[in-house]
């Protein structure tokens, strides 16, 4: 049993209690908002709708964690990495905070620069878009490394590249909102999909057990 | 002729250890900081009761610890290696691959 049969070991432990399909529906619930929030922009203003659908995240993060632990747990059992794990998982999240921030900060920018009339997003650039497929693929590539969950590359790239097709789907006279409500429905549809047929999944093989107290 | 332990490295091989369901719950073990037995069970594939007995072995042997705890109503139990069942495998995969090594091609 060599150093890397260990590394392996843990990586698969680490899948096996954490890759349950429910990050896929928070990640599809956060991607979702860049369909709607252009939808209800126009009534309530492009602050007032992403305002509106921040408290559904929450919502669904906090029935994601009563799930887990009710579902999850029981089913496939709970493991304490070790101290090497915790770091990396760490830095993961200091890394997506840092991905967060960036995104936000390019979408306080154009909405600024849209305001001040310093930045005309209305000519069909591919600037901005490309900007912010850049920093999903970033995060999600950050993602996969860490978690060795090799389908987040692939979220990266659908998502990386829906602002773009969003973009000439708008510039091309297809879609409205620059294509966001379809690019990025299409892509919440898919990754929710897929994070529900993983948890369905789980839950089929591994029935409650009823003796956990005997060992 | 008593096997000498000098010269033939499998002779050193800890037997506690090296019995394949048992090593599969180490090495689990080893790669976490604990485990609850749900997931040991399901990890090596053991039943319950097996699970229970080379747990039982284990832990006589001081290479587990076994903890049991309430969360909410119900009953949980904890696994974790204790530092002396770290070293024992540490030992382990040292003879082993040095045995392994010495054989003949």
């Amino acid at each position: 049993m060599t150093d890397q049969d260990l590394k392996t070991l843990e990586q698969r432990t680490f899948r096996t209690v954490t890759d349950d399909g429910l990050w896929d529906v928070l990640i599809a619930c956060v991607f979702a908002n860049l369909a709607i929030a252009p939808l209800l922009s126009e009534t309530l203003g492009d602050f007032g709708s992403s305002a509106l659908l921040a408290p559904i995240w929450l919502a669904t993060y906090l029935v994601i964690r009563v799930v887990r632990h009710r579902i999850i747990a029981p089913r496939v059992g709970t493991v304490r990495f070790g101290a090497d794990r915790q770091r990396r998982l760490r830095r993961l999240g200091i890394g997506m905070v840092v991905v967060n921030a960036i995104a936000a900060g390019l979408g306080v920018v154009a909405f600024v620069g849209v305001q001040l009339e310093w930045l005309d997003l209305g000519n069909g650039s591919m600037r901005y878009p490309l900007l912010l497929g850049i920093t999903i693929l970033i995060g999600f590539s950050g993602a996969a490394a860490v978690t060795g969950i090799p389908r987040y590359y692939l979220y990266g790239l659908i998502l990386a590249v829906a602002p773009l097709v969003g973009e000439w789907l708008w510039r091309e006279g297809h879609a409205t909102h620059h294509g966001y409500p379809i690019v990025f429905g299409a892509a919440a549809g898919i990754i929710f999909i897929t994070g529900m047929v993983r948890f369905t999944g789980i839950v089929r093989r591994h029935p409650q057990p009823h003796h956990t107290s005997t060992v | 002729m008593p096997p000498n332990h000098e010269t033939d490295p499998l002779s050193n091989i800890d037997p506690v250890i090296h019995a394949p369901a048992r090593l599969k719950l180490i090495a689990q073990l080893y790669v976490v900081e604990e485990a609850d037995a749900t997931f040991l069970s399901n990890a090596t594939g053991l039943t319950w009761g097996n699970l229970s007995t080379h747990l039982r072995k284990l832990e006589k042997h001081q290479y587990v610890k076994i903890d049991k705890e309430f969360r909410g109503r119900k009953p949980r139990t904890v696994i974790s290696l204790t530092d002396r069942g770290r070293a024992a495998f540490q030992e382990y995969r040292t003879t082993i691959q040095t045995a392994l090594n010495d054989l003949p091609n």
